[in-house]
């Protein structure tokens, strides 16, 4: 308990603190970027996106062994990572351009085989008699703990800048997304914002993949909007509460795994943000279940009494 | 009187690529996979004036929208604005996509979508400011909107969301208004609201090529129409447009109740 709290304050020393910070960034990032991409209707994608990272860390992890002599390379993970997920995203544009499958299909076919290829690498790997390679195994769920200070003070740094450039961007995105055929009709080019919203979605996943891990980096990329939609139907309003929700849950989650050694971030970020889910699907005003309820309940008591306003034409 | 937009019939008519002529079309050509959805089409619209485009479903009116706006592509054909090519980011010309293309359940507000018109002039990265939300209310001043500026806007009618998108298009200041189908499906009062501005717009010396179903009202509201059933079936002045024999070219020999009605109407 004890543990967790100094976690909780930044108290855990410097190190536990930054991670802790950059989490809390990264949220708000995936919180900004997640918008745009579920208002976009690109979840799924994305999905597919941070489970292709796989094949390309594990790749880039045998390219750094064979040519330096060493796997563990950061910059070379997290640029190879980039890649399989930029080949990934093209191969489902690609694949659903075809119109021979839909485009559900075509991203669940992508997802499932580079995840697919990218664990056969894996436990190849894992085969070798090599050391770095239990590091590689941090990437599938996140650590923030097992994060280097210099590594997390970069990642805090690339969230901001990150989170910054998104909301830069707001105008052109809330423009694709809402009205795809004005946009085009009017001298921008769709296709091109679309590679914006995807490179802004590499760029969060290449920050983001040592403290939330692949298999749930999808999560700080839906869960907050999603909850910050509970709470209004302005977009405007809507990536502050998104960011606010995603650096929340970060923030927690990352305290959280520094307290309780065998908790993996991502798992944890994850939790926090889907308490924030429930608990505003519940209570939300207007949109939530309860206030839903007790406006039916009110009018059916109303029309019970022959008291209900005629509804306006 | 108007100039006429039936290029083929001889005197008076306009040639192609004519700087004169802000739309000028020839031989345009659109398929889907291997069905042609317009066939060698020509058309040339007057400098100014309120412009129907008629024809049954599946006539490619729409798709002539999209065509000469270059978002679907050509087989064959060109087109001319004003005797150029259009440069979609010129601000030249202001397209009014279908009510049903977008998603209403969008966390956006009515005067959001209708500052959307100025993005051109804010220009890339910078932010939507008080200045441009105010302008936007003034244009839903101009479809009787101002009250619901702020409303979200699913929570609008049919009618009145088709007044938003009027609105955004009125502030882009274009000289060429492209509507896709704006009065389908509204109430009364919207439709009021819509064709009065569509007037004003052509009597302030703007082309307005709107995409309309209900042959009916055509003559009451239109000088000019292009009849479409994948190939061009007429073009002109409305009541030359709309007679009997290019009607049933047009819908086949079934042709019914309203497009008779029609062509009272315009006689």
């Amino acid at each position: 308990m004890e543990t967790l709290v100094a976690a909780l304050v930044l108290g855990a020393g410097w190190n536990s603190a930054v991670a802790t910070v950059g989490a809390a960034f990264l949220g708000a990032a995936g919180g900004v970027v997640g918008t745009f991409l579920l208002l976009r209707r690109r979840v799924m994608l994305a999905d597919a996106a941070s489970h292709a990272t796989l094949p390309g860390l594990v790749l880039a992890f045998l390219a750094g062994l064979a040519l330096f002599g060493e796997g563990r390379m950061l910059p070379l993970l997290l640029l190879g990572a980039g890649a399989s997920a930029a080949l990934a995203s093209l191969a489902v544009q690609a694949t659903a351009a075809t119109r021979r499958i839909g485009e559900d299909a075509a991203i669940a076919s992508v997802l499932a085989v580079f995840y697919g290829a990218g664990t056969l690498l894996l436990s190849y790997v894992q085969s070798l008699p090599v050391g770095g390679r239990a590091g590689l195994e941090r990437f599938l769920l996140g650590s923030a703990a097992g994060t280097l200070r210099a590594e997390a003070e970069l990642v805090a740094t690339l969230a901001l800048l990150l989170l910054l450039l998104a909301l830069l961007l707001g105008k052109e995105l809330r423009l694709l997304c809402f009205d795809p055929g004005f946009a085009e009709a009017h001298g921008w080019s769709t296709g091109r914002l679309d590679l914006l919203l995807i490179g802004l979605l590499l760029a969060f996943l290449v920050i983001g993949l040592q403290i939330v891990g692949l298999v749930l980096a999808l999560a700080l990329l839906v869960v907050p909007p999603a909850t910050a939609r509970l709470w209004t139907d302005r977009l405007g309003r809507m990536l502050p509460l998104a960011a606010v929700t995603g650096a929340l849950a970060g923030w927690l989650g990352a305290a959280f795994s520094a307290a309780l050694p065998r908790l993996p971030t991502g798992p944890a970020i994850v939790l926090v943000a889907a308490a924030f889910f429930v608990a505003s699907l519940l209570l939300a005003p207007r949109r939530g279940v309860v206030a839903v309820a007790v406006r039916r309940a009110r009018l059916r008591r109303a029309l019970g009494r022959g008291a209900a306003a005629e509804p306006q034409p | 009187m108007l100039a006429t937009t039936d290029d083929a019939a001889g005197p008076g008519g306009r040639t192609f690529g004519d700087p004169g002529s802000p739309l000028s079309v020839r031989g345009l050509t659109v398929a889907y996979h291997d069905r042609p959805v317009l066939w060698n089409v020509d058309f040339t619209a007057p400098p100014n004036g309120l412009v129907a485009i008629l024809g049954p479903n599946g006539a490619g009116k729409s798709t002539f929208l999209k065509a000469v706006l270059g978002l679907v592509p050509t087989l064959s054909g060109e087109v001319r604005f004003f005797g150029r090519p259009l440069d979609r980011k010129s601000g030249l010309v202001a397209y009014v996509p279908q009510r049903s293309s977008v998603d209403w359940d969008f966390p956006i507000s009515a005067v959001e979508v209708v500052a959307m018109g100025l993005y051109h002039r804010i220009g890339w990265l910078r932010p939507v400011r008080r200045r441009h939300l105010e302008a936007a209310r003034a244009q839903l001043d101009r479809v009787g909107l101002a009250d619901l500026a702020d409303r979200q806007i699913g929570q609008l009618s049919g009618g009145q969301q088709q007044r938003v998108f009027l609105a955004r298009a009125l502030a882009q200041d274009a000289r060429v208004y492209l509507l896709d189908e704006p009065l389908a499906g509204i109430d009364a009062a919207s439709e009021r609201v819509v064709v009065d501005l569509l007037r004003e717009l052509a009597a302030a010396g703007r082309t307005v090529i709107v995409v309309h179903h209900d042959l009916e009202s055509v003559a009451g509201i239109f000088s000019e129409a292009l009849l479409l059933n994948v190939r061009r079936i007429a073009a002109g002045p409305v009541a030359r447009v709309l007679t009997a024999a290019n009607l049933a070219r047009a819908y086949g020999a079934t042709l019914d109740l309203e497009a008779r009605r029609a062509v009272a109407v315009a006689g």
